[in-house]
């Protein structure tokens, strides 16, 4: 292999595991906010028809959408 | 997370990609290429700054775990073992870029110097981090042997630092660069600490997240009374 293919793989490594990383923490993130809002839907902004700024169609209870 | 929180986050890992990209672009386009070693030594601008916040997560990581020692938080355990998880992460990237940039420039893949070595410890005590925090059942156990082994494995930071300059090693003790080199690898250090500081941020939020999670689990009145404070909810 000559230098610049060591230089090539070397970045290649570095970008491929650090922003895979923060890709990953990404989709987590995500994974973690459905599951929350899952279990605990009175507890999502998203979620809750008494908040203001919460979305009142998705959980049963909540006043009809307009 | 609230809208301006979110704006926030998007911005700053936008302003983090963006200036990565720059420095690639810096480091290929407008650095000169070393006379002795040639391209490969364009490795050395990441390699430094990624280690350097090695040991700024490991320092992290040490710092919580002198705060849960003190105070008991969970809070202070979530952040240690989110910095840990990043900090091995950081280290393999300096392991693997030293390897190839090894390769290119000694001939081999590894040689047993005293600053690899206490490279290679360095990760394997947080990867043992790691590993033996699922064995502990216990929350409040788990986290007070961690926090314990968390200010121990931070003694390796310094042996890996001073190696160099103590022990005759395959490292150069100091480094001459020429000013445009320099700027560079000055410049290396924004994106590549902003990207360590936003993944050690990123995955805090998430271990929070779950913590609470399970801590919820664990006591679901608690999640009845925090989810319904008012108690006109269902």
């Amino acid at each position: 292999m000559s230098p610049t293919t060591h230089a090539i793989a070397a970045y290649a490594v570095t970008i491929l595991l650090l922003w895979g990383y923060a890709m990953t923490l990404w989709l987590s993130a995500r994974r973690q906010k459905t599951i929350n809002s899952q279990n605990n839907p009175g507890r999502s902004l998203e979620n809750n028809p008494g908040v203001s700024g919460g979305n009142p169609g998705i959980i049963r209870g909540g006043s009809e959408p307009s | 997370m609230n809208t301006v929180n979110k704006k926030v986050w998007t911005a700053y890992w936008l302003a983090t990609a963006a200036l990565f990209a720059a420095a690639v672009v810096m480091i290929f386009a407008w650095t000169p290429t070393e006379a002795t070693m040639g391209t490969v030594q364009k490795v050395f601008y990441l390699h430094l700054p990624v280690a350097i916040n090695t040991f700024l997560a490991c320092l992290i990581t040490f710092i919580a775990s002198i705060g849960y020692l003190w105070q008991r938080r969970q809070v202070w355990d979530d952040l240690a073992v989110s910095s840990a998880k990043v900090a091995v992460l950081l280290c393999s990237v300096v392991l693997l870029t030293g390897m190839i940039w090894g390769h290119s420039a000694w001939g081999q893949w590894w040689t047993w110097s005293p600053r690899l070595t206490f490279s290679l410890v360095l990760w394997l005590l947080y990867v043992a981090y790691l590993v033996i925090r699922p064995s502990i059942e216990s929350r409040q156990r788990r986290a007070l042997v961690s926090a314990v082994y968390g200010v121990v494995a931070f003694l390796d930071v310094p042996l890996v630092y001073l190696s160099v300059k103590l022990m005759p090693d395959i490292h150069p003790s100091s480094i001459g660069l020429a000013p445009e080199m320099k700027m560079t690898l000055l410049f290396c250090f924004l994106p590549v600490t902003m990207l360590a500081v936003g993944l050690i941020a990123a995955r805090y939020r998430l271990q929070r997240a779950e913590t609470l999670s399970m801590q919820q689990a664990d006591d679901p009145s608690s999640n009845m009374i925090a989810a319904n404070p008012a108690g006109g909810f269902t």
